[in-house]
């Protein structure tokens, strides 16, 4: 879709309208992570990164298209991507399922930068619970392939190092993510400290499930296509399945739900990068809204391949797998409806 | 994409909100819910609308739409109108065009849909009201149509007929402005689970004069798809605005029978927050069609239609849940006294079910979206 500049608008003195048009610059990172992913995140690529979910390959290109510095005002010129562009990557990445830590690396990148420090060396990522000083890291996002981390440890936020070998912390898992148990280096260095580090990973985590609900959408897109096809093709009592109202009604459903989560993935970037009061409310929205649609999707997409969507040959059952496991790594999805509870100012006790 | 709106937007916001407190008349908010005509504020809004929103920015339709719902006001009830005349514009005649579309605009003609039948509904092609020559170069007219809404108030029936039953069903149709108080009409209220608001429409030998055909003969269909390719999908409602807003509103103070704030209660947060995500949702899918309507977008052919879906299902969806919310009081008719809320609950509760089937049902919209963005091979017989 091309931005239009309002050809027929009569009105003088007006200045800015809402536009549900990507820009110039989001078209052309759509286009080029696009065309990455497609070559090099192939469903052989995926499937051979499994079970650890990481392909050094696909990381080192990632690496000269500037990933994750391009986040990072202090190694951008100072001119980072907007979160606003991140979520176009996001969807791409997600499309492919793409076995890189390309969330947590650019939301650490994003998290640092507030810090006035650039990235760190190697793969940072952010542990996105709260951490027990002394403590092991549990089920850290891309712990099993991460140097370093900054996390929300008691009530200050740190960068560490993390100790110990990544790979032998890895735990296997549903969504094929580089999940590791680890633990923070002796020397840390602190970022923040009481409310401030709380807000500050508050911020980062927002960041985090914007750039979680792109992803997801760019999925569930992905496997919606794919079963918009399969649906032609396949036939049952002499017609194609997607004849049949009941499936293809599911599959207008789905797709009409997805671009809800679609647009409001795009305004809570958006309201993160103009600083909006209603950020945290959207990206919350985004979220919830996101998490659980996309979860449905999967599931029906699945479902509507029939047996063979089940099998382990049909590339469904890889975004059927993400579509539940990737959010698992924050926690309950469904709580993120209580923080939009509290984010919509109700009275009474919140999260 | 660009989300924000300019501060134009507030002096406009607030342009529209004293041109409500002005004319809008109080007596009429109490009898909200019935949605009631008065000549002079229709007539005083069409200016309104004919002068600021013309040209139909989002922002700016979306911004007076809020406003018009946070005053109480309903206008939904005036959106046919808009929709023939511009209609009109694109296919009317050249007498149409300068008689019939000022006055539509101006407030002074105002437009009731008869389409439905008894025995079609979604199906609308199929209409068997009879339209035959009278032999002097005019038409006569018989049947009958349902829910013809605001018949009551209207001065003219945007009538589909069939004058040919010799050819597909499509083909045999043709469209008439019929003024209603032509000699053989007769308008009768049909009562629904809210408010007295639509009619069964008769038809006895109405004379109607050739001029206040619109598009050819047999060819009604194609002005049915321009009147309604010009339905954007959600535009004008605002019910769900309005009880996701009262409902929020309501939790600040509202209390179980222990005493407790609501709001304590995780289940009733859960649900407030849904419900504000549904409405954040339901107004960006409107949005989208709307911008691409205005800014000339070519716009796929799913978004209008999946805005009207989402929209209507979702007000369904949230009146129900949040009837519960309230508590045993719900129940209480909105045209009782002592309601909560002024009887949103209650009403929106009552209303939304014919919303998901008024402008075709979301089957036929689920089935325009499986067809023509998914590409889907067509499912109904035609």
């Amino acid at each position: 879709m091309n931005r239009l500049r309002y050809p027929n608008r009569k009105r003088i003195g007006w200045t800015i309208a809402m536009d549900f048009g990507l820009t110039d610059d989001q078209l052309d990172l759509q286009k080029s992570f696009g065309s990455l992913f497609a070559s090099y995140a192939t469903s052989m690529v995926v499937r051979e990164s499994e079970p650890l979910g990481f392909s050094a390959q696909l990381w080192h290109r990632l690496g000269d298209l500037g990933v994750p510095e391009l986040a990072s005002a202090a190694s951008s010129g100072g001119s980072p991507a907007t979160l606003s562009q991140l979520v176009v990557i996001a969807a791409e990445y997600g499309r492919r399922l793409a076995p890189v830590p390309l969330l947590e690396t650019v939301v650490a990148a994003r998290l640092l930068d507030r810090f006035d420090r650039p990235p760190a060396e190697g793969i940072c990522t952010l542990a996105l619970r709260p951490v027990t000083a002394g403590d092991p890291i549990e089920l850290l996002a891309a712990g099993a392939i991460a140097d370093s981390v900054v996390a929300l440890v008691g009530d200050e936020l740190v960068f560490a190092e993390l100790a110990g070998d990544g790979e032998q912390g890895f735990v296997r898992n549903l969504g094929a993510s580089p999940l590791a148990n680890r633990t923070l280096a002796e020397e840390v260095t602190v970022l923040a400290q009481g409310t401030a580090a709380k807000e500050y990973h508050q911020r980062a985590l927002d960041d985090w499930k914007v750039l979680l609900a792109a992803a997801l959408v760019g999925a569930a897109t992905e496997a919606h296509s794919m079963t918009v096809a399969y649906v032609k093709e396949r036939r049952a009592f002499n017609v194609p399945i997607g004849w049949f109202q009941t499936v293809a009604h599911r599959l207008a459903d789905a797709i009409n739900d997805l671009d809800g989560a679609y647009l409001l993935v795009h305004k809570a970037a958006w309201a993160i990068d103009s600083g909006s009061t209603d950020a945290p409310k959207l990206a919350s929205m985004a979220y919830a809204y996101t998490t659980r649609l996309t979860e449905r999707v999967a599931a029906e997409c699945l479902h509507l391949h029939g047996g063979i969507g089940y099998t382990m040959e049909h590339d469904i059952q890889l975004y059927f797998r993400r579509a539940k496991a990737w959010p698992l790594a924050l926690g309950d999805p469904r709580d993120e409806f209580l923080r939009v509870a509290t984010r919509l100012k109700l009275s009474g006790a919140g999260v | 994409m660009e989300f924000s709106t300019s501060t134009h937007l507030d002096q406009f916001r607030q342009q529209v909100r004293s041109f409500l407190a002005e004319t809008y008349p109080d007596e009429l908010r109490a009898r909200r819910f019935e949605r009631p005509h008065d000549k002079d504020f229709y007539k005083a809004v069409s200016r309104f609308q004919q002068e600021h929103l013309a040209d139909r920015h989002p922002d700016e339709v979306s911004a007076f739409n809020e406003e018009v719902a946070q005053a109480g006001i309903d206008l939904l009830t005036y959106i046919p109108t808009r929709l023939i005349a511009e209609t009109l514009q694109e296919i009317g005649t050249a007498r149409q065009k300068a008689e019939d579309v000022p006055r539509m605009l101006g407030g002074e003609y105002l437009v009731a849909l008869g389409l439905t039948e008894p025995d079609s509904g979604s199906d609308v092609a199929a209409a068997r009201t009879r339209a035959v020559p009278d032999g002097h170069g005019g038409w006569v007219i018989n049947g009958q149509k349902m829910y013809t809404s605001n018949a009551q108030h209207a001065t003219h029936i945007f009538l589909l007929t069939r004058t040919n039953t010799d050819v597909p069903k499509r083909q045999g149709l043709t469209v008439f402005l019929v003024p209603v108080d032509s000699p053989g009409l007769e308008v009768r209220p049909l009562r629904t689970l809210t408010y007295h608001g639509t009619n069964m429409t008769y038809y006895t030998d109405v004379p109607v004069s050739d001029d206040c055909r619109i598009g050819e003969v047999d060819g009604g269909w194609d002005v049915m798809r321009v009147a309604l390719g010009r339905e954007q999908g959600g535009e004008g409602s605002t019910d769900i605005h309005e009880v996701v807003r009262q409902a929020l509103l309501w939790a600040q103070t509202a209390r179980d029978d222990e005493g407790r704030l609501r709001t304590d209660n995780a289940v009733v947060r859960e649900r407030l927050a849904r419900a504000a995500v549904d409405l954040e949702v339901t107004n960006l899918l409107i949005q989208r069609a709307a911008w691409a309507s205005a800014n000339n977008i070519p716009k796929d052919p799913g978004w209008g239609p999946g805005a009207k879906l989402f929209e209507t299902e979702a007000y369904a969806r949230v009146s129900a849940d949040l009837f519960d919310l309230i508590g045993p009081a719900a129940v209480i008719p909105f045209e009782e006294s002592g309601t909560v809320a002024q009887g949103w609950f209650n009403y929106c509760f009552r209303d939304s079910p014919q919303r998901i089937i008024a402008g075709g049902a979301s089957e036929v919209m689920r089935d325009i979206i499986a067809e023509r963005r998914l590409g889907l091979p067509r499912a109904r017989p035609s």
